[in-house]
């Protein structure tokens, strides 16, 4: 919760419309923002579209933010709705992969965490469809809980759960070839 | 939780391994600054407000800088040693789109007679940010980060100051559209 103090004054001087706090704003949180939009939409192309896109609406909207939440919250909730509705143009089907991925060899293989390293879970994170790499990513990478996921992606809860775990599963399977 | 799950957690840090380009700040600098005409009735009070912080700063300029100077813009951006980019590739980068952006808007402004109002500033800048390379030099460890952000910041000022001062200009050349049509809006 220190952030919100931290980065108080950075955000009151965006909030007055001055170029050098949005760029430190940016500098701050434009690569977390761009590893988070990969993530989402697995193309860099279109993950620097989203970033800037995201950051624009972040300083057009800055004078909305109330210091309720962290201002790191905040950007990343319009990041997330950013991808979202990037891959829900492009039709994002949670329930069609529900089905399409139901048999997966789930207790096929525990993780080889020795030989494990993040760069091959990052490559492997990228192979899952789009529905399981959205919800394993908010989930594990970014935070949020099965409720959170439900609101942002319009699902019940339980559908975030059962995505989740079916995601783990393919990841670990997908790993577990790789190494 | 799981082991991979528990892997994941505690190399947290190393997900986030991608840097985005610098030109996608670049654009959104473009964008921000030509927001200037949203159809809010709020939003319009801003830019007028930067307009006459943009007049203001340039009749400084003019009054401070009236002797002009025989700097040259693209000394400001090619300083070959103790740069930024001798500290990281990343930096590296940093440096080349700034000294990008510096010569860019620069070239725009000599077209202008009133070019030579910035140049003061920008030599000021520039002996800043020498200072701060010798700084940089002789840092205790730790406190490199904060002369490096105070370095970018810099580059950053010169940017902005050639930005009002070319707004200014730009506006003050172009076919009217003046700030008293702003304010009976």
């Amino acid at each position: 919760m220190d952030y919100q103090s931290t980065h108080r004054n950075i955000v009151e001087q965006c909030q007055a419309g001055n170029r050098q706090a949005q760029f430190e704003l940016y500098r701050l949180y434009s690569k977390a923002m761009y590893n988070l939009c990969l993530r989402m939409v697995r193309d860099e192309g279109n993950a620097e579209d989203l970033l800037q896109n995201s950051f624009t609406d972040i300083f057009t909207k800055i004078n909305t933010f109330r210091f309720e939440s962290s201002i790191g919250a905040w950007i990343k909730r319009i990041t997330v709705n950013n991808c979202i509705n990037f891959l829900k143009k492009k039709r994002l089907e949670i329930q069609e992969l529900d089905d399409r991925f139901h048999h997966i060899p789930v207790a096929q293989a525990e993780t080889p965490d020795c030989k494990l390293s993040i760069d091959q879970v990052n490559k492997a994170l990228l192979q899952l469809p789009d529905g399981y790499r959205v919800v394993f990513s908010l989930y594990l990478i970014e935070g949020y809980d099965h409720k959170e996921i439900g609101q942002v992606l319009g699902i019940t809860e339980a559908t975030s759960k059962s995505q989740y775990s079916r995601a783990k599963a393919k990841l670990r399977g997908i790993l577990s070839d790789a190494v | 939780m799981d082991r991979l799950e528990k892997f994941i957690i505690d190399n947290r840090d190393g997900m986030d391994s991608a840097v985005p380009d610098l030109k996608v700040w670049a654009e959104i600098d473009k964008q921000m600054s030509s927001a200037d005409a949203p159809p809010l009735h709020i939003a319009k009070i801003r830019p007028l407000r930067q307009r006459l912080r943009a007049a203001a700063a340039v009749a400084i300029l003019l009054i401070a800088g009236g002797l002009g100077g025989s700097f040259l813009a693209n000394k400001s951006a090619n300083t070959d040693i103790n740069s930024l980019a001798d500290i990281s590739p990343e930096h590296a980068e940093t440096e080349l789109f700034f000294n990008q952006q510096v010569e860019e808007k620069m070239a725009k402004l000599v077209s202008y007679e009133q070019a030579d109002v910035v140049r003061p500033d920008l030599q000021q800048l520039d002996e800043m940010f020498k200072e701060l390379t010798q700084e940089l030099e002789n840092a205790p460890k730790g406190t490199e980060e904060e002369i490096i952000n105070a370095m970018i910041k810099n580059y950053q000022a010169k940017v902005d100051i050639l930005n009002r001062v070319l707004e200014k200009v730009e506006a003050v050349n172009a076919p009217q559209k003046t700030i008293e049509d702003e304010i009976s809006i």
